[in-house]
């Protein structure tokens, strides 16, 4: 019997961040102090996004966040399952989460045209779909449709609003 | 008599029911699924392409994602940059996003940015300096990437619609097309001049106004949708 995807996701994130089951049921609620435990398994990750490549490469800036948020993680993950679109969130290999303060530095003047959402210094979430095959807009001639690779996704940790999709690889 | 008629009738209206939705149900799952192109194309040296693309909302088959943006592409396979608006299954409206690609295939970077308001016009460029590539929106930059990483040369710039799958809509309608205008590319002497471009489209129901001669302004739209 196929389990739901709600459960996968949440057994995914468990063992992705290490938590144990009871730090798992608390999941719903997103409190000013997030715990001892779980702030350095989200400081690990922002430390581990603030490497990486897709985000030096394409000048997203991450810090730890210590305030309160007011949207709870299966809210966000639920937001970041949409934005990623069909299906795909259920594909991915592992999911990793974590709460930061966002900057996107490539964006001339911090705000997103149209929705007027700003990507300074934003308290977010930012829900990691490990190797999903994401959708290409290719060019006239060219061959493959998908590519296998890590999706972060950003959502306003105050509003649950869609503000970044960032899919990417460099290197082999 | 009459029942046993009228059975028979039933039994065969059923029958015939079920067999056209499953061929109907038949045919969404075996619609074709690839890269389908509609717009207008031009091979020549360049350092960007530019072109403001009137949004729409388009209808997107289960799974699919359609798009239409402005391209400056090289030789390989996948040496292209593009700006432009996306809507993947699921969305209920188009985002921006911009995407880059390297053909050694260990680049491929793909930006979604925030939602794309329909029926506005908005100028969508890529370009680039001496040093980097820039995805601009109405000439405000939404990211940028070195050159050296992209690691090709333009030879050619794109100005396309494209879809997935057959069911997709080609972005536009017969009584309401995509208007697609001021179509410019970038000289290899840092100069934005006009461009007329080639007609392209892969799918019969893909449709688009520009004449043989080329074109710097046209529509495109699905001739499926009145």
């Amino acid at each position: 019997m196929k389990k739901p995807f709600g459960f996968l996701a949440s057994a995914v994130i468990v063992a992705a961040i290490g938590m144990t089951s009871v730090a798992a049921a608390q999941l719903n609620t997103s409190s000013p102090d997030p715990g001892q435990g779980k702030s350095a398994v989200y400081a690990a990750e922002v430390q581990r996004l603030a490497e990486s490549r897709t985000f030096v490469d394409n000048g997203l800036e991450v810090q730890v966040l210590d305030e309160a948020v007011k949207v709870d993680e299966n809210t966000a993950l639920e937001a970041a399952k949409h934005f990623i679109g069909s299906s795909r969130g259920d594909t991915a290999k592992k999911v990793t989460m974590t709460l930061a303060r966002f900057t996107d530095t490539q964006v001339e003047q911090g705000i997103l045209s149209d929705s007027n959402l700003s990507v300074q210094d934003v308290p977010v979430w930012i829900v990691t779909f490990h190797g999903v095959d994401m959708p290409r807009n290719g060019k006239a001639g060219s061959g493959k449709q998908y590519v296998n690779a890590d999706v972060h996704v950003i959502i306003d940790a105050n509003t649950g609003e869609e503000i970044e999709m960032i899919a990417g690889k460099h290197g082999k | 008599m009459k029942i046993t008629r009228c059975k028979w009738f039933s039994g065969l209206a059923t029958l015939i029911c079920s067999l056209a939705i499953s061929t109907s149900i038949s045919h969404q799952a075996d619609a074709a699924t690839g890269f389908y192109f509609n717009g207008g194309m031009k091979f020549v040296s360049n350092k960007g392409a530019a072109v403001t693309i009137e949004t729409q909302n388009p209808y997107v088959a289960k799974d699919s994602w359609v798009s239409i943006w402005a391209m400056t592409a090289g030789p390989g396979s996948a040496d292209y940059a593009q700006v432009g608006y996306w809507k993947v299954y699921g969305w209920s409206g188009p985002k921006y996003f911009y995407e880059y690609s390297n053909t050694d295939d260990d680049l491929w970077y793909q930006k979604t940015l925030g939602n794309a308001s329909s029926g506005s016009h908005n100028n969508f460029s890529v370009g680039s300096d001496n040093s980097n590539m820039y995805f601009k929106i109405n000439d405000i930059s939404y990211g940028d990437v070195p050159l050296s990483t992209l690691g090709w040369t333009p030879d050619q710039i794109q100005l396309l619609a494209e879809t997935h799958d057959e069911n997709d809509q080609n972005p536009g309608s017969i009584s309401n097309p995509v208007s697609i205008g001021s179509a410019q590319y970038k000289t290899t002497s840092d100069r934005w001049v006009s461009v007329k471009v080639d007609e392209f489209h892969d799918l019969p129901h893909m449709k688009n106004n520009i004449p043989s001669t080329g074109s710097s302004s046209w529509e495109v739209w699905d001739s499926r949708y009145k």
